[in-house]
């Protein structure tokens, strides 16, 4: 099926949305009324492969949230490809929707948004990265909803960082660990139960060093925890992608990563607390 | 022969991609918010009602079923159930579809309307004449009045055609002008047409101007029209002068802001109220008349709540009177 099934005014809507992504992303891989698999229950109004490791789908719609979208996102997130997802709609659909509430939805779903005037000129409302990458901002505030506000604010940062470059915003959570093992050890060193040098180099080595302190007997699980994450995503950003099959893989590391870095956060966090330490960080 | 082909019909799992849209199908409007409830409802328990196909040259093209079709399509799902039926004739193909609708949804009149012609000129070839009302309505499944409803639609200039088109292909809460509109402004056209010609002089500027104020809120109502109409007839009805009737239409037609319910209400309804009244006022006093007549049978037998009624009546009767 091509535009030809579409109302004049989604066709209109089409045919603007797509000249426009056309002129931003180029044509490759371009199809109309094409599925991107047999596996995603979902046939866009057009896709295209902007580069090797991502597929943008854009569905057409006067329905600023569309069932085809809901049903499909489940599918999208689990396919071994990166794909981003915009909804292209009429300018007027966008401006009538009450209190952005629809658009709302859409956006913490992860959906881009790209609007289409009467005159064909297109408009991103909103911007969208692959759905699988997408990290919604309920999820993440619930995640972080225990963490003192410096951290907090600095996990917001990462976030803003991940949702444009997801390495980067993963290795920027590590630094928050980092960060809090290097408060921890400068806070152990000022209260006298170890010695600055035993607990010098790499934030492992600092691990490594508050390991053995016997104060720390009972938290050694989160510093086990923290070790293990530094070394298991620490360079995920230096890591790139060469194939489609291994961008999703990244992006699904990342993401885990990201969450992971949270959640290794708050169990030192604990720890520091427990310890009568103050939980706090210098992120340069 | 329709019964032949719907006792041939096999019933098959056939890929989306296979299957055609009928060239000749009458609906053309696929509102997406009654999609929605359709795709919704198959994304959740799947196609329940096979859609109906006939196979030709390698593919299928549909009889029944679209919108299943173009939401199957949309969710990409592999298969559709699909009843594929020997290939209908022409006039049967469009029958069928027609017969279909009539029994379920209905469609909108002027995706009918524009499909009658074929109908006609089908049920020529097969018949040698063009049918009449009652053979359209009993051929198509619908009604005598649905079929003159659609003939008005039909005999719509281009223009306005084109214009009720865009408009339908909007989601119903933003059309403004609707098939009604036009079915109503064209039937009162026609009776100011008929009964005072002089009051139209270019019919497609009369229509512009009513469009305009219908949009514009200067008529309120579509029901207007049928207003409209009675200001027409009012020159044999309730003994209007044919120059006053063709001043107020002029002024209705004319592009100012001017509403029919204005002038109607200013200059007409009152008379019309005046012929109604005249009209029970014959009626009461036949009535009446017949009780004088046989006044001692009829006035011992007279119901009291009636008694009293016609007392209160006569009370106001004298107040109005002055006596």
């Amino acid at each position: 099926m091509s535009f030809d099934t579409l109302t004049p005014r989604l066709k209109q809507v089409s045919q603007g949305a797509l000249s426009f992504c056309k002129k931003r992303y180029g044509k490759n891989g371009l199809r109309i009324g094409e599925a991107i698999d047999d596996d995603i229950g979902w046939k866009p109004t057009f896709h295209f492969k902007p580069r090797s490791s991502l597929i943008i789908g854009i569905e057409v719609n006067e329905v600023l949230y569309p069932t085809a979208l809901k049903v499909a996102a489940h599918d999208i997130k689990l396919f071994d490809y990166p794909i981003s997802v915009y909804l292209g709609c009429p300018l007027e659909v966008y401006q009538a929707d009450p209190q952005q509430r629809t658009i709302q939805q859409l956006r913490k779903h992860g959906f881009g948004i790209i609007t289409v005037d009467d005159q064909g000129k297109a408009v991103i409302q909103c911007g969208c990265i692959p759905l699988a990458q997408h990290i919604p901002e309920s999820e993440f505030d619930e995640e972080v909803r225990s963490l003192p506000q410096r951290i907090r604010v600095a996990f917001n940062t990462a976030l803003t960082t991940y949702q444009t470059n997801e390495g980067q915003g993963v290795q920027e959570g590590s630094q928050i660990v980092e960060a809090l093992v290097g408060t921890l050890a400068e806070q152990t060193v000022r209260r006298g139960t170890a010695t600055r040098s035993a607990l010098t180099g790499t934030a492992a080595d600092t691990i490594d060093g508050l390991y053995v302190l016997p104060s720390f007997k009972n938290h050694r699980a989160a510093l086990a925890g923290a070790r293990d994450f530094l070394r298991e995503h620490r360079n995920v950003a230096s890591h790139p992608s060469g194939t489609a099959k291994e961008a999703i893989a990244k992006i699904r590391r990342c993401r885990s990563g990201f969450f992971e870095a949270v959640r290794t956060t708050k169990r030192l966090v604990e720890a520091i607390k427990a310890l009568g330490l103050r939980p706090t960080i210098h992120v340069t | 022969m329709i019964k032949e082909v719907l006792s041939k019909s096999e019933l098959e799992e056939i890929p989306p991609g296979k299957i055609k849209r009928n060239p000749d199908n009458p609906r053309i409007f696929f509102r997406p918010k009654e999609m929605e409830t359709l795709m919704a409802s198959i994304g959740k328990y799947g196609i329940q009602v096979p859609i109906t196909v006939y196979a030709e040259g390698g593919h299928y093209v549909l009889i029944d079923g679209e919108r299943r079709w173009r939401c199957a399509d949309k969710l990409n799902l592999k298969t559709i159930p699909a009843l594929v039926q020997p290939k209908p004739s022409p006039l049967d193909n469009l029958l069928l579809m027609f017969n279909i609708h009539a029994l379920r949804e209905q469609w909108d009149y002027f995706t009918i309307a524009n499909k009658l012609p074929s109908v006609i000129q089908e049920f020529k070839k097969l018949h040698g004449k063009e049918p009449n009302e009652i053979e359209l309505s009993e051929a198509t499944g619908l009604t005598r009045s649905q079929v003159r409803r659609c003939r008005v639609l039909l005999d719509l200039p281009k223009k306005y055609k084109d214009l009720l088109v865009d408009e339908l292909s909007l989601p119903k809460q933003s059309q403004q002008l609707s098939e009604d509109f036009f079915i109503e402004m064209e039937k009162s056209l026609k009776t100011v047409q008929s009964r005072v010609p002089a009051a139209v002089q270019n019919l497609d500027r009369v229509r512009d101007a009513l469009i305009k104020k219908f949009r514009s809120g200067v008529i309120g109502n579509i029901t207007d029209f049928r207003k409209l109409s009675k200001i027409a007839t009012s020159i044999e009805k309730i003994g209007v002068q044919e120059r006053e009737a063709k001043m107020a239409i002029q002024q209705i037609l004319s592009p100012n802001k001017v509403g029919i319910d204005t002038v109607y209400t200013e200059h007409f309804a009152l008379r019309y109220d005046e012929k109604k009244v005249l009209i029970s006022i014959d009626s009461i006093t036949d009535y009446l008349e017949t009780i004088a007549t046989h006044k001692e049978q009829a006035t011992a037998h007279l119901d009291p709540e009636l008694k009293k009624r016609l007392k209160h009546l006569k009370e106001i009767i004298d107040q109005v009177l002055g006596v």
